[in-house]
């Protein structure tokens, strides 16, 4: 199905794709004005105090030394430290990276478990106001901005109805039910933009695989219907949808950002912001780096899942 | 011979298709003999897939069946529900394709097509599903199974294809096969194997065969008797042989010309839909109307073992 050569290819891209986000991910971070010696001190510190500080930060090197330095540690799997705590970045990861993955997967989860239905329900239901009806409610979905959306679901589900947390996050070691419903929230809101782009997605591409001949040809047989719409209509029709999700992956954990820190979650998102305004360098580094490769490795998968899917794709 | 499994009595459709109506058939009647094979020849537009879909009705959600009985061994299918319908199709009826590509599941194996027909429809266990497919292959001209069962549609020829729809049309024993066009995506030695292994299959089983085609050259020699379509209307109905030797309506004349004349010195066919007043579908293009052509739409007349819908037949 997949040749070895065509992982090693692949492979080797991802590698590379990674090598150019150091390079965005160190030189970005220190463009921005300010440095960690100035978070730290204030910006009144005196000049020979900054200085000490930069040099015991490691800050005051030449930046393609810092940066060779920096990617030298990586080859040995070392991400550094936080220029803060002192804690090494990998330790900051191996508590945040969790969460975020557990909300994206989440987010995932709800966007594919309501869009398919959604959008077949649209396809089958052509013309009727229902469809109509829900069409335009996933049109609403790409309109609103996610984190808008997160306290607009915290003002009416918890405040109002009182039928979720507000905020107080539920490790899932602890209790997994309450850790699913304090996270249903912001998995919904982070969700909004995809169920919207997803639903639309799979009704055009239900639509069209419900007027193909092989669907004429599949019920001139008698099959069931129910057949039919999930062998010859769906199989075909979610192999855009498959490639369509992968994409979103990459939406979810830029979006997660943001709604970690409405929702007040200690994921990645919350950590890498804070870092972000203290321009913790190290930090901000290595967590931007592993999104990047979160985001290629999810592309390369649906790549896969999509040959899986579609027999005729057969990659050399 | 003997009794009509299959007759289409005064059937007329129409699609709706913003801001006009087309009719796509008008008063059509065909009858089908048990154990006999009917051709139906029309160029694109006669309505040939129409009546082929409104059988199986498998019509498009746009049409509507405006009058007219199907009557499959005196049942009037257009009176069964759907799910009476869905134990017709395939177990009684079949049909095959145009193109046999486009109508196969691109993400199913040849294998996977087969189980679902002898496990879904026959309730068949694994084994036994598995046994009647190779069996089922074999006999659609497929002489090793076992090469074909494990592909998908698109590494199969357009012939091996054909064969695999056939396989899939015949599966449930039907007493009557619908072909539509099913060799017009085929090349000439595709085309004269698939035509043949149809004849065979029909002898062999018993299976009474409709042959649609736009081409009188498909179905002459395979069918026994022809039905013409021009503009969703019967225009003539003859045993295949009569219709070969003496054609009675212009546009019949027409077709057998082409069919006996390589070069054929082109008679031009005004394309489209004719002028819809009331007059003969044909007018624009005979080379002998009547007066009587101009005011009125001809019926069907008795003629030669058969039927022409032209004034010139009149009696």
């Amino acid at each position: 199905m997949v040749s070895a050569r065509y992982l090693a290819k692949r492979l080797g891209s991802i590698a590379l794709t990674v090598f150019f986000i150091t390079l965005i991910a160190f030189f970005v971070v220190r463009v921005l004005p300010g440095d960690p010696a100035v978070a730290l001190l204030g910006e009144d510190a005196s000049p020979q105090e900054l200085a000490a500080w930069r040099k015991k930060l490691g800050v005051d090197k030449p930046l393609m030394q810092q940066y060779v330095d920096w990617l030298r540690s990586l080859v040995r799997g070392d991400l550094g430290k936080s220029v803060f705590t002192g804690k090494p970045v990998i330790e900051l990861l191996a508590t945040r990276l969790p969460l975020t993955a557990l909300l994206t997967i989440y987010a995932m989860a709800l966007a594919i478990a309501i869009s398919i239905p959604l959008g077949t329900l649209i396809a089958i239901r052509r013309g009727t106001w229902l469809a109509v009806a829900l069409s335009s409610i996933s049109l609403i979905g790409v309109s609103i901005p996610n984190f808008w959306l997160g306290i607009v679901l915290i003002m009416v589900f918890s405040v109002l109805l009182r039928l979720f947390p507000a905020y107080g996050f539920v490790s899932p070691l602890e209790n997994p039910l309450r850790c699913l419903a304090s996270l249903f929230l912001p998995a919904l809101a982070l969700a909004s933009y995809a169920i919207g782009v997803l639903t639309r997605q799979v009704y055009s591409s239900v639509l069209e695989a419900l007027s193909q001949d092989f669907v004429v040809a599949a019920r001139s047989r008698g099959l069931p219907e129910r057949v039919v719409l999930v062998r010859y209509v769906l199989r075909n029709a979610l192999i855009p949808a498959v490639t369509m999700a992968a994409i979103l992956v990459g939406y979810f954990l830029g979006g997660s950002i943001l709604i970690e820190t409405v929702f007040a979650i200690p994921g990645m998102g919350t950590m890498l912001l804070k870092s972000a305004l203290s321009r913790d360098y190290y930090v901000v580094q290595g967590f931007v780096l592993v999104y990047a490769l979160l985001f290629a490795l999810s592309n390369f998968a649906s790549d896969l899942l999509y040959t899986w899917l579609n027999p005729k794709v057969r990659y050399g | 011979m003997g009794s009509r499994i299959l007759s289409v009595e005064s059937l007329s459709v129409k699609y709706r298709a913003n801001p006009r109506e087309i009719h796509a058939l008008r008063d059509v009647s065909i009858g089908l003999e048990r154990g006999s094979s009917l051709g139906v020849v029309g160029g694109s537009g006669s309505g040939k897939t129409t009546l082929c879909l409104s059988v199986m009705r498998l019509l498009p959600k746009n049409a509507v069946v405006e009058s007219g009985r199907i009557l499959l061994d005196g049942v009037d299918l257009l009176s069964l529900s759907e799910e009476e319908m869905r134990s017709v199709r395939g177990k009684r009826v079949s049909m095959i394709f145009q193109n046999p590509h486009t109508s196969l599941n691109p993400t199913a194996t040849v294998e996977q097509h087969l189980l679902e027909v002898y496990e879904l429809k026959l309730g068949m266990g694994a084994g036994e599903a598995r046994q009647s497919a190779r069996e089922v292959l074999r006999e659609a001209g497929i002489d090793h199974p076992q090469d074909v069962l494990s592909k998908y549609p698109h590494q199969l020829s357009g012939g091996l294809a054909q064969r695999v729809l056939i396989a899939l049309a015949i599966a449930q024993s039907p007493e009557v096969l619908i072909a539509d066009e099913p060799t017009s995506a085929l090349d000439a030695v595709a085309t004269s194997r698939i035509t043949s292994l149809l004849k065979k299959l029909c002898d062999r089983r018993g299976m009474s065969l409709v042959m649609v085609s736009h081409d009188l050259r498909t179905v002459l020699g395979l069918v026994d008797e022809v039905v013409v379509m021009l503009f969703g209307q019967v225009v003539e109905r003859a045993p295949a042989d009569r219709l070969l030797k003496r054609p009675l309506h212009p546009y019949t004349k027409l077709l057998v010309s082409a069919y006996r004349d390589v070069f054929w010195r082109g008679v031009v066919i005004r394309n489209g839909l004719p002028s819809n007043r009331g007059g003969c579908v044909f007018l624009e293009s005979c080379p002998h109307p009547l007066d009587v052509c101009r005011e009125a739409s001809p019926p069907l007349f008795e003629a030669g073992c058969g039927a022409v819908r032209c004034f010139a037949y009149a009696r």
